[in-house]
């Protein structure tokens, strides 16, 4: 079917790019070609999900599939956020210690010109 | 008698210029030294602060209250301070009261004195305020154990060795709780002084919303989170 070429060509396309990052670790290339395989199996042999659903208790595989990505998208949502905040915190330690250098800079600025005159 | 000169008291302001001068002429007339700390102010505040004979440390960016505190806290121990005032730029506070829980600080052998409105007089304060008050000195007492009666007073003295321990992470407003989190689980030898706090339109235009609290709460919460 049409949908399992577009969703197998997108997913290469973001593998393609993940792989071309050279800021990114070896550990999450290699979670991504594993996250990369498992995704292209299930869009290819879909009823695989449904057996996996109903062993978890879920209806519908389509169904597993949506929950299992709205917790991904949950927990990788929160993640960011922690990384952001963490991000804040370190430019904030930082403007906190050019205030005191700044301070301490003048003052000795001053001490020296004192010391010319 | 003691040295004035021991004393060094931090005042973070934003957008304070209004009233800065004042509260550091006020404090300077006691012949303390004064840290400023310009949180990024748009107006004139440094150079007021300045011109009233205070040292003015300038953020380049807006970091919050807690930052600005944290700021002076560290310029102050670097400085070779032995004991540390912390004090809000609205003009709320009244200069006469930093003598007093000095006082008490070195008499009683205490690490920390918080200033305290409901101990001494809080002068037009709105009831919606005192309210919101008593809840975050309920949530206090609920959070970190320690039974005081204010808990978000901006008027504090300590020693240099507990400044030296609190080392804030909030920058925001959560860095009162903060404050209150690091005395309980420091153990630190705390003690509340009775303060006068002045509410006038300026300050009360100044203070924190009730939604502030929230955005508080929440900050705490992601506060354990951060390295």
């Amino acid at each position: 079917m049409l949908i399992q070429f577009i969703l197998t060509f997108v997913f290469l396309l973001l593998l393609l790019n993940i792989f071309q990052q050279r800021t990114l670790g070896r550990v999450f290339k290699a979670v991504s070609l594993v996250v990369f395989l498992l995704a292209t199996y299930i869009v290819i042999f879909p009823a695989v999900t449904t057996r996996v659903a109903k062993f978890a208790g879920v209806g519908r595989g389509a169904d597993l599939v949506i929950y299992v990505c709205m917790a991904v998208g949950a927990y990788l949502l929160t993640m960011q956020y922690v990384r952001l905040r963490n991000t804040e915190f370190r430019i904030a330690r930082l403007v906190q210690r050019l205030a005191i250098d700044k301070q301490r800079l003048e003052e000795l600025m001053r001490a020296d010109a004192g010391r010319q005159d | 008698m003691r040295d004035p000169r021991s004393l060094w008291i931090v005042i973070p302001a934003y957008n304070e210029a209004e009233s800065i001068g004042r509260v550091v002429a006020s404090l300077r007339s006691e012949g303390r030294p004064v840290v400023v700390v310009d949180d990024g102010s748009s107006d004139q505040t440094a150079e007021i602060a300045r011109a009233a004979g205070a040292t003015v440390l300038r953020h380049l960016l807006n970091l919050g209250q807690g930052g600005a505190l944290q700021t002076g806290i560290t310029f102050c121990l670097e400085s070779g301070a032995q004991y540390i005032c912390t004090f809000d730029a609205d003009g709320q506070h009244c200069a006469e009261d930093v003598e007093g829980m000095w006082e008490l600080l070195l008499t009683g052998g205490y690490d920390i004195v918080l200033g305290s409105r409901f101990l001494g007089a809080a002068c037009g304060m709105p009831l919606s305020r005192k309210l919101l008050l008593k809840l975050a000195v309920l949530f206090t007492y609920l959070h970190s154990g320690l039974k005081l009666t204010d808990a978000h007073n901006g008027l504090r003295v300590m020693t240099a060795e507990s400044a030296s321990r609190l080392a804030l992470k909030q920058m925001g407003m959560a860095h009162a709780s903060e404050i209150i989190d690091r005395i309980a689980s420091l153990k630190l030898k705390y003690a509340e002084a009775p303060v006068t706090v002045l509410y006038t339109n300026y300050s009360k235009a100044k203070g924190q919303s009730a939604l502030g609290s929230v955005r508080i709460l929440m900050d705490l919460l992601i506060g354990r989170m951060l390295r």
